[in-house]
């Protein structure tokens, strides 16, 4: 009774010692979790990591952190689309591959749920978090503490995903779990309670960032910056967080819908009772839809910006730019039923959104052409940023095609859920979401960290990733229309799949070469970090507000609040400058700015505790977690002295090092 | 200087708090979406028109609809600086809270004790939730009024009390147009 309450379904059972591929990984995990512990204990910077990183509320720090989950959620995600490329190549005729069926089915489900969720998302929120802020002359986000907090519920989130391999399983349902499938019927292990309380963790977390950014931009951008002077990443950004406004609610209620089928015994999706699974496959893509564009139009954003730093041309267009943007976000919700034509809804409502779905490829088609009007005429520096939107550009749009393709019900009836929609989206997502934090990655680099990325090697990066996601995915456009269905684990030989599918490996094998050159790239930046130090915060010759500031930035980031005239103010100061416009000497004033808190990382940890209790039922930690999550809340709302103010004297001695610095 | 910082927060908070009521708006929009779906799948159980106590509504939505208007009154009183009355309407706001938490528990009680439970069929898990929901809702606003009651007595919250009041009246008109969403498309249109 008393074990019940303490472990609930929780044994020494629960740890799959007889799997080497796991407990290899598990191994390797623990290996690179000593590794890091065991280095910050040598080097005595347990307390520096705790005033400096853990509680930290500056938005700068807040996205670094954000970037690293990123990239380590990545090279998971990675290596999880490996293990699917090597298992396809390998299991035709009497060959079952190296995996059982129940492990790659667990496989497919954490490469679609870790790059979507954990690596795309953090990755956008790094980004936003660090750059809008400096794009419109801000101090720090809205609310600070709450994007600590939201960063350590992404964060408990992930760590849930990663402890799922080694403690239990995780979900084998595909990355939205549809249900009958997901029920506790079908899926009696606690995959799917992972998978729930991992999504449930990072999407609270998500929403809080989502609000936090939202009221940023609309309350806090510096005098004379009106929307229509808004940077073009911060405009693709507060669309891409109305987005998140609207849809994430959804996406939390249904699957704390989910988690009362499972945990409960209620009938919202099961197949019998009443139930309506069909029901959350609808509520799933009104979320899911516009979750696309929530990570594409931040990657829309940094290719404006991008295009306009390397062509030193103003962005062509503006207001149509702005315009597009808009119409994709009200668009996206209109078209979520595309992701189940094949329901049956019937020829009317199916034309309806067909119809929308192909309305979308306008506005977005009007973007690809302002892209490539600014680069008409201008002086285009071709630095690795560049490279990477050439890249999407073409990639992108070959995507969108197949898109279109198969936004007529009458094809998508055809290639539903075959490796042609697989081909479809990744040739989206790799094209347009990742190369574009790619070029974000390289271009805001040295602003972020004060040295530039070295750039043979970015190149390197560039040329295998595109070649090698060419290969991967292009033999996938066969195998669909050939009708090879998705996340099927072997094949016969007389199918004829196989080649393609050994292509396809090749492809896989070709990508893990380019992101070996970004690892190495980044090794061998930091280790040259001299020689590639950015002193003026100005490296690319920039247009906005984030380049006329020290890189990296002080933690208050503007001394002085920027006033605004233009769109690309800072550009046109440096034009006034070169024609001999006096420069008038800024007078400091005492800053606000908020105050270090551990709540943040406190509730993060506690939540993440919570989650893991609620999917082994451990009753008893599950409410002590609680309890204590609720305290924590509660003291932070007994907190009454939430910042403090920085003298005139530290901002003056701050600012002297950076203008020393820069006039080296 | 430290007048207008105070007036900047005091914007951006309650701006921030609206826009997060508008993602609660749109999380019991999908509660509600839900219901309308489900609401015919009884499954040979009772549907809405059996479980429907018109009088019994009428007096939680008064109940609601009075502790949303209590607490707008307290915040009224705070503009106009009478502490005590500020007190008194979020202590009679409360007791609302306290009475309409009470209603809806005793409605499951009897439901429950009916053998009617959320776990029978499809209708009754997306009624009893969304029922649920909305009084987990008002439980958040009686905690959040007993703690703005203790931070009232001490000086340290003073010039925070007129942001977090504010919210929590806002909180509260958020939860009676909820409330009538509900009372409209559950009671209403489900037992006339």
């Amino acid at each position: 009774m008393m074990e019940q309450l303490i472990f609930g379904k929780l044994s020494l059972d629960a740890i799959p010692y007889h799997n080497p591929i796991i407990m290899g990984a598990g191994a390797f995990m623990a290996l690179v979790a000593t590794v890091v512990l065991g280095t910050i204990l040598y080097l005595k910077k347990v307390k520096w990591i705790w005033t400096e990183w853990l509680t930290s509320v500056d938005h700068k720090k807040i996205g670094i952190m954000y970037l690293i989950l990123a990239g380590i959620m990545f090279l998971r995600g990675f290596s999880d689309a490996v293990m699917m490329r090597l298992q396809q190549a390998m299991s035709v005729g009497t060959n079952m591959g190296y995996l059982p069926p129940e492990h790659y089915d667990q496989v497919f489900t954490a490469h679609g749920v870790i790059m979507i969720f954990f690596m795309a998302m953090s990755f956008v929120f790094g980004l936003v978090n660090i750059i809008v802020p400096e794009q419109i002359g801000a101090r720090d986000v809205a609310f600070p503490y709450l994007n600590s907090l939201s960063f350590w519920l992404t964060l408990s989130g992930a760590c849930l995903v990663m402890i799922s391999l080694v403690v239990g399983d995780f979900a084998a349902t595909g990355w939205l779990a549809y249900p009958p499938l997901s029920e506790l019927k079908y899926s009696p292990t606690v995959g799917v309670d992972y998978y729930l309380w991992a999504l449930t963790l990072s999407g609270i977390g998500t929403l809080i960032g989502g609000i936090n950014i939202f009221v940023t931009i609309l309350r806090m951008r510096c005098p004379g910056m009106t929307l229509m002077k808004m940077p073009l990443f911060t405009w693709s950004v507060l669309c891409s967080m109305i987005l998140v406004i609207v849809s994430f609610p959804v996406l939390n209620i249904t699957l704390f819908l989910l988690f009362l089928d499972r945990f409960m015994g209620m009938h919202f999706f099961t197949s019998d009772f009443g139930g309506n699974p069909m029901l959350y496959i609808s509520l799933i893509w009104t979320w899911g839809h516009p979750e696309v564009y929530i990570l594409v139009l931040p990657a829309f954003g940094i290719f404006s910006e991008v295009v306009a730093t390397f062509s030193k041309k103003p962005l062509f267009g503006y207001t149509a730019m702005v315009w597009a943007t808009a119409a994709i976000t009200v668009l996206s919700f209109t078209v979520w039923l595309h992701h189940f034509f094949t329901m049956g809804a019937g020829a009317d409502v199916n034309s309806v959104f067909g119809i929308a779905t192909m309305i979308i490829s306008v506005p977005t088609g009007v973007k690809v052409f302002n892209w490539l009007a600014t680069m008409y005429r201008g002086r285009v520096t071709f630095a690795t940023p560049m490279y990477w939107m050439i890249g999407f550009l073409i990639t992108f749009t070959i995507g969108g095609m197949t898109g279109v393709l198969m936004s007529v019900p009458g094809v998508d009836f055809q290639v539903h859920n075959s490796v042609f929609l697989i081909a479809h989206f990744h040739n989206t997502i790799i094209g347009g979401v990742v190369f574009g934090l790619f070029a974000g990655y390289t271009y805001w680099f040295p602003k972020i960290f004060g040295f530039k990325l070295h750039e043979r090697l970015g190149r390197w990066a560039f040329w295998l990733w595109i070649t090698g996601f060419y290969v991967a995915f292009m033999p996938l456009y066969v195998l669909g229309l050939m009708g090879m269905t998705r996340r099927i684990s072997h094949y016969s030989v007389e199918s004829g799949y196989h080649p393609y599918l050994i292509v396809a490996a090749i492809g896989a094998g070709i990508i893990l070469c380019g992101i070996l050159c970004q690892v190495v790239q980044l090794v061998v930046s930091i280790y040259q970090r001299d020689s590639n130090r950015d002193l003026t915060g100005d490296p690319w010759d920039g247009r906005t507000l984030e380049w006329s500031i020290a890189s990296p930035p002080p933690f208050y980031n503007f001394a002085v609040t920027p006033v605004v005239q233009e769109r690309d103010q800072f550009w046109a100061d440096k034009q006034k400058r070169l024609s001999g416009a006096a420069v008038i000497p800024p007078r400091y004033e005492p800053l606000h700015m908020p105050k270090n808190t551990s709540i943040g990382f406190l509730m993060g940890v506690i939540g993440g505790v919570f989650g893991f209790a609620m999917v082994w039922d451990m009753a008893l930690l599950s409410m002590v977690s609680g309890v204590v999550l609720l305290g924590c809340a509660l003291a932070r709302m007994f907190n009454a002295h939430i910042d403090y103010t920085v003298s005139v004297e530290e901002v003056s001695k701050t600012e002297m090092k950076h203008l020393v610095g820069a006039s080296v | 200087m430290n007048e207008h910082h105070a007036q900047e927060v005091h914007a951006k908070v309650t701006f921030g708090f609206w826009t997060y009521l508008m993602t609660d708006l749109i999380m019991f929009a999908t509660l509600v979406a839900t219901y309308i779906v489900l609401h015919n799948n009884v499954f040979g159980g009772p549907g809405i028109q059996e479980l429907t106590n018109l009088p019994y509504v009428l007096i939680q939505t008064l109940l609601v609809l009075t502790g949303a208007f209590a607490c707008r009154v307290g915040l009224a009183s705070f503009y106009l600086d009478c502490r005590k009355k500020t007190a008194a309407w979020l202590v009679i706001s409360l007791a609302f809270a306290v009475a309409f938490c009470w209603t809806q528990y005793h409605q499951f009680d009897v439901l429950l004790d009916m053998g009617i439970s959320y776990q029978n069929s499809g209708f009754l898990s997306a009624f009893f939730t969304l029922l649920a929901i909305f009084a987990v809702h008002v439980m958040i606003a009686i905690f959040w009024t007993v703690i703005l009651l203790i931070q009232f007595c001490l000086p340290r919250f003073a010039g925070l009390m007129k942001t977090r009041l504010t919210c929590l009246s806002l909180f509260w008109s958020f939860l009676s147009i909820v409330w009538l969403v509900i009372l409209t498309v559950v009671y209403l249109m489900g037992a006339l």
